[in-house]
């Protein structure tokens, strides 16, 4: 939350508000084949109209509001801004994007946790990727032996886990 | 009611046997360490653990049941308070104040608030069980559609109490809420909503999802973004580990009031314990006498909500044992378990099992004790995860928040709206938009639709319906009125400041 | 780790050639896809078969795996793509599956997989609340036939089993099955706290879920859905009483497409033999399931007759096109 001049423009703003009012076009374009009234009672087109409605209000004030700041609004306190650590941000975004990949994949769920800790680790600044691999590859082993051995839940398999299995099977 | 007494005396009789009581330590223990895990809230741990009563007689069993349920829900709370990892939907009301608490080093306070909270409502509340049940749930069953609807509305107009300082903020918060609200099959006429050909997206946004990725994973991003600017580690213990005087002085209130809140709510057959938790926390909000501390890690904000879930956990039995309704995930897994025993909850189970219905009221007492003498301990325990480094912490809890994800839904699509809702929450957080609103307004939007189009449906069409019960029109006029008295007391204090 | 890893491996090996010698049967390691979540009556029904055919020495070992949504339209899914050709794969399924396809107008249907068993099934009672003028179906016929939109239903999801029997009970009796004013709930027990509070003229819901309520004289019993009367149930069938409505909530169990005819008939049997056996019979009792055991090309017929009887009632109710 960046502190800012009053009326001064605000580029955040303007885009949350575009987006508002995007939201509100997709939910009426899908509510188009909705009937509003079914045989007793309103249907399941109406709350989307509603909800799509009170988007394209708020859009527009928000869009208003990238002008300019309400009177009554206070300024917001406590947390300054100041340089975001983008890279880091990217690097978590992107373990993630790697653990769903992974999975899609049918690597397994130990693989996909184990490059979720390292990236994290990694992006909070550890420079030691070895030990974080390890680290996270316990973990994820334990997590998957409590779950799928002591509570039968199932959680996705690859070939480390059929292996596992097939291991404690005999 | 002297008969009833009698009664739990003589239930109480069997339960402090000390083999009994050694099974309620036990299923305290294994309902606190399973609801600790990620995505599994209390009715899964119910589900999972109950083949393990089935080794013993039916007073044992129902004694470690009883732990293993206490034991669940307590444990969704740590995660929330420690990791803002909410595990179910009831205690992401408890996240809000309790995580910033444990961040400000006071973990410790907070658990023991929410450990005690949940005593004590769970003592009142099964103290309201054994009085008042038979009577409370004739209240309960009346309860129609147009009466829940008010109630969700009441709901609503409390929830700006997590707007923050700019209502447009929180009303974006609320209607992206209400917005993702509306994904999945409508469940009165089986037609899909914003589901896009998706299959997965038809049973609509997943509660624990939405809050996980918000909170968690939100919060990992940020704190990233961020962390030139902070210290490397929480410091997980400031002050005493034990609640103060203070602490206790501010909590008690809130105990009895959520629980006020709690165990009626619980006790309708479509109350639930989300709005209970949310009525408590605004409650709590709206009296604290230093406002400014809300927000920061008020121990009221805990400590009500904590009260108030436990004690609409209790109030679910209330219908359950009198007439055999499930009204919750936890109470069908519950009556699953009486099944085992060829106990049938219902009308006559006062009337056929006397002494197993006071012996299952005799044992919540005892696990809810058990609880504490397990838990209390354990506090100082816990919050030394804070300590952990902050790289392997954070990367725990998203390991945490993916286990969780995947465990109750094992998809693709399911991780990637937790990828998606987390970034969201790092956007929402970088520009000052609150969080909880959003995870309310999936919550209370479609049971408010619900509600309202069957009364409508039920009424043939009639929009009177809505107001013509006095339970509605009772709580319609209570929700205008504390829509419109912050705004009339604005008014009249500027009004005076101009005056003078 | 890497010894103990060694170890469980050779053991793995002497398992394996142990089990080469014993009987067929014994050595299926099964795979039970639960398309629902954790606790629910698909799940239920997958933790008690894998008990069961452990026990009867019908399988060596089975995993239950829970793939939930939609329906069981995601599992399903999952399925025929995961099992073709596997003797090693089943899926609980049931009539719910039948309903959920064609609303949420799934991809994939019942036709790719082979059938193996219908196992289980739960009669629909037809309840009025105690204080209701209505005495009997005769009544509720009436009412039904004077003015539909009068008569509210309470039930579980829309399109579920409660919602196909209440239209097809009022297209028996002549009323327009559109026009049920039929209200949806989501749990159990949400349905029959509407029952109970007496807002809504009928109810529709598993006997099971009813029972004691009917027994302690809160609501009363219409008339219950299935063929004939059931044992220790004093209720009569809506047969016998002249309204043509049979509808029983069953669940059976599936295996993958392709399945070669060796293999199909090593998992009927094994299923068979868990039928048979004590352990099964000890849980359907404590279920409170009807035993409905049907096997084979039978249960093929039975399923196809059942896809179309439910899409005529979907088109009836408007859920369908």
């Amino acid at each position: 939350m960046q502190t800012r001049a009053r009326g001064r423009f605000d580029v955040a703003e303007l885009v949350i508000g575009i987006a508002l009012l995007a939201l509100a076009a997709l939910i009426l374009f899908d509510a188009r084949r909705l009937p509003a009234g079914v045989v007793y009672g309103i249907g399941p087109g109406v709350a989307p109209v509603i909800v799509a409605g009170g988007l394209i209000v708020l859009g527009l004030a928000t869009i208003a509001a990238a002008f300019w700041r309400a009177p009554w609004v206070e300024e917001d306190e406590g947390e300054a801004g100041g340089a975001v650590d983008w890279t880091a941000v990217v690097v978590i975004v992107v373990s993630l994007a790697a653990l769903i990949a992974l999975m899609m994949l049918g690597a397994g769920f130990i693989l996909g946790c184990t490059v979720l800790f390292a990236g994290t680790a990694w992006a909070f600044g550890r420079r030691s990727p070895l030990a974080d691999i390890a680290i996270g590859f316990a973990l994820a082993l334990v997590i998957h032996v409590v779950f799928t051995r002591l509570l039968t839940l199932t959680l996705p398999e690859g070939p480390i886990e059929r292996l596992l299995l097939r291991g404690l099977a005999g | 009611m002297v008969e009833s007494l009698a009664a739990l005396a003589q239930g109480f009789a069997v339960a402090i046997q000390p083999l009994n009581l050694l099974f309620a330590l036990v299923g305290v223990f294994l309902g606190t360490i399973v609801g600790v895990l990620p995505g599994i809230g209390p009715a899964l741990t119910v589900a999972l653990l109950l083949p393990i009563t089935y080794k013993f007689d039916p007073a044992g069993s129902l004694i470690m049941f009883a732990g293993i349920y206490y034991g669940g829900m307590y444990g969704g709370s740590t995660t929330a308070i420690l990791l803002n990892a909410p595990g179910e939907s009831a205690s992401m009301a408890t996240a809000l104040e309790g995580n910033l608490m444990a961040k400000a080093g006071r973990g410790g306070p907070a658990l023991a608030t929410s450990a005690i909270g949940s005593f004590v409502a769970g003592l009142i509340a099964t103290l309201g069980i054994a009085m008042l049940a038979p009577w409370l749930v004739e209240i309960a069953i009346k309860f129609g559609y147009e009466d829940y609807f008010a109630l969700m509305v009441l709901a609503f107009v409390t929830v700006s109490a997590t707007f923050g300082n700019d209502p447009r903020k929180g009303l974006v918060s609320l209607f992206i809420g209400l917005a993702l609200g509306l994904v999945g099959l409508d469940k009165l006429t089986a037609q899909a909503r914003l589901g896009f050909g998706v299959p997965e997206l038809l049973d609509g946004i997943e509660i624990t999802t939405l809050a996980v990725g918000l909170f968690a994973v939100g919060e990992a991003l940020y704190v990233v973004s961020r962390r030139r600017h902070e210290p490397e580690t929480v410091e997980p213990i400031k002050g005493s580990i034990w609640m103060s005087r203070s602490d206790w002085r501010r909590s008690w209130k809130p105990w009895l009031r959520g629980t006020a809140f709690g165990f009626p709510i619980g006790a309708l057959p479509a109350g639930g314990a989300e709005i209970p938790t949310f009525l408590s926390y605004s409650t709590e909000r709206r009296l604290a006498k230093d406002k400014g501390e809300f927000g920061k890690g008020a121990i009221e904000g805990v400590a009500g909500p904590e009260a108030a879930n436990n004690a609409s956990a209790a109030g679910t039995l209330v219908p359950l044992l009198t007439l055999g309704l499930p009204t919750s995930a936890t109470a069908a897994m519950m009556l699953a378990g009486f099944q085992q025993y060829n106990l049938n909850p219902g009308p006559l189970l006062f009337a056929e099992k006397p002494e197993l219905v006071w012996g299952l009221i005799a044992s919540l007492f005892i696990a809810n004790v058990m609880l504490l003498v397990l838990n209390l301990p354990l506090v100082g325990l816990w919050v030394r995860l804070l300590a952990i480094p902050r790289p392997w912490l954070y990367a725990g809890i998203l390991i945490f928040a993916v286990t969780g994800t995947v465990a109750a839904k094992p998809s693709p699509i399911e991780l990637g709206m937790l990828a998606l809702f987390g970034v969201m929450g790092f956007f929402m957080r970088r520009h000052g938009y609150p969080i909880a609103p959003v995870v309310v307004g999936l919550i209370l939007g479609p049971m408010a639709e619900v509600q309202l189009r069957r009364a409508l449906q039920a009424g043939q069409g009639d929009p009177l319906v809505l107001v013509q019960s006095p339970v509605a029109a009772t709580l319609l006029a209570l929700a205008l009125v504390a829509l419109v008295a912050p705004l009339i007391l604005k008014g009249l204090s500027r009004f005076r400041r101009a005056e003078d | 780790m890497q010894r103990t890893g060694a170890i469980h491996r050779l053991a793995g090996a002497v398992a394996l050639l142990t089990a080469l010698a014993a009987p067929a049967a014994a050595q299926l390691e099964l795979r039970l896809m639960a398309p629902a979540a954790p606790g629910g009556g698909w799940d239920q029904t997958a933790r008690s078969m894998q008990s069961a055919l452990v026990a009867s020495g019908a399988a060596k070992s089975v995993q239950v795996v829970n793939v939930a949504g939609a329906g069981g339209t995601i599992g399903l899914a999952q399925f025929i793509n995961s099992a073709k050709g596997d003797g090693n794969q089943l899926m609980v399924s049931g009539l719910v599956m039948v309903g959920a396809i064609i609303i949420n107008k799934a991809p994939v249907t019942l036709d790719r997989v082979t059938p193996i068993a219908r196992l289980t099934g739960e009669s629909v009672a037809i309840v009025v609340p105690s204080a209701s003028p209505i005495k009997d179906v005769k009544g509720l016929a009436a009412a039904l036939k004077a003015d539909p939109a009068k008569v509210t239903w309470a039930g579980g999801s829309a399109g579920s089993v409660d919602h196909i029997a209440a239209a097809l009970f009022a297209k028996a009796v002549g009323a327009d099955p559109s026009k049920v004013n039929y209200v949806a709930h989501s749990g159990g027990g949400e349905a029959l706290a509407a029952m109970l509070s007496g807002r809504v003229t009928a109810g529709v819901s598993g006997y099971a879920e009813v029972e004691q309520q009917v027994k302690s004289g809160r609501l009363r019993l219409l008339g219950i859905t299935s063929a004939e009367r059931l044992p220790g149930v004093a209720a009569p069938t809506l047969k016998e009483q002249g309204i043509d409505v049979v509808v029983v909530n069953w669940r059976s169990v599936m295996a993958g497409p392709d399945l070669p005819a060796d293999k199909r008939k090593a998992l009927a049997d094994a299923i068979e033999k868990m039928v048979k056996s004590p352990a099964w019979a000890e849980v359907l009792k404590q279920k409170g399931w009807e035993n409905t055991y049907l096997a084979g090309d039978a249960f093929a017929a039975f399923l196809k007759e059942e896809q179309v009887r439910v899409a005529e009632a979907m088109k009836a109710i408007g859920l369908a096109k």
